[in-house]
């Protein structure tokens, strides 16, 4: 448990760097394209940080692990789905 | 007679009742916020020109809030460590500070809106608008919630760690766990909403 609060301690610093690190990168030049991808990988991890070490799925059960990444390709395949059909503009 | 699995885990799930549930339900939220997130990618991206979150909305106000839940993400962690580690004090310490986070996200919020409404936005101005506070609306009535449950285990209900202290050790866990979601809503909205 004593090295568990280390760890919730460099968690939250790593969330605070990853933050300013967003902020940041919003005011340069940088293209749209690679901005985007930029804070959506930012953001993924920053979940990944939270689910991990302050939900403590790294410890949880095999079952409960399983459980809630199984969906997450699912999840990322209904989103895919939706971008590819906004492309065709339907009309009804 | 006692109520199964209350501390202990169960055999099949390896988890505690409370656990499991709370797992279900943050699993329905997920379902909620992923309903409004997919409404946001309709309307973005269906019109020519969306406004950048910047130019209605406070980005440093924003970092504020992100930092006040990334703290109190730690202090309720802590908070449960310190159970965990039969000290008490530390727990009502780390709860209080909690508390006081949610309280500092809420009061940021407040002047956020008040500034919104001041110069005459609204969530009938424009769809940005709308979206903007419909989830940042759903997200402050979730931290409402979390300060009710965390005041209610922190004062009244604290009463449980001289009778019981396994369950509320495992009570305060999985309010944790509600907290920790409620922080990884606002890590996706403030890019969402702020940044892009």
């Amino acid at each position: 448990m004593k090295d568990h609060k280390k760890d919730y301690f460099y968690n939250a610093a790593w969330l605070t760097i990853i933050t300013l690190f967003e902020v940041w990168i919003v005011g340069t030049n940088l293209d749209r394209i690679a901005m985007v991808t930029i804070l959506i990988a930012f953001t993924v991890t920053k979940m990944m940080l939270v689910a991990l070490i302050y939900m403590h799925l790294r410890y949880e059960t095999k079952l409960l692990r399983r459980l809630i990444v199984l969906p997450i390709p699912l999840a990322l395949f209904f989103l895919w789905g939706v971008v590819y059909d906004l492309s065709f503009n339907w009309t009804i | 007679m006692d109520i199964p699995y209350t501390v202990k885990n169960r055999p099949d799930t390896g988890l505690y009742n409370g656990k499991l549930g709370v797992w279900l339900f943050l699993a329905s939220e997920v379902m909620l916020f992923g309903g409004l997130f997919s409404a946001y990618i309709f309307l973005r991206t269906g019109v020519d020109n969306w406004p950048m979150g910047a130019e209605y909305l406070s980005v440093p106000l924003a970092t504020l809030n992100t930092m006040f839940l990334i703290t109190s993400s730690v202090t309720m962690v802590m908070s449960w460590a310190s159970l965990k580690l039969n000290d008490f004090k530390k727990f009502k310490m780390y709860a209080g500070i909690t508390l006081l986070l949610a309280l500092g996200f809420l009061v940021v919020k407040y002047f956020e809106y008040t500034s919104k409404f001041h110069h005459g936005y609204f969530p009938s101005t424009n769809n940005f608008l709308g979206i903007y506070f419909t989830m940042t609306g759903l997200h402050v009535l979730h931290v409402i919630g979390g300060i009710v449950v965390i005041f209610f285990y922190w004062m009244p209900g604290a009463k449980m760690w001289e009778t019981d202290p396994g369950r509320f050790t495992n009570r305060i866990e999985i309010v944790g766990l509600y907290w920790h979601f409620v922080d990884l809503v606002w890590i996706f909205l403030f890019p969402v909403l702020y940044l892009l």
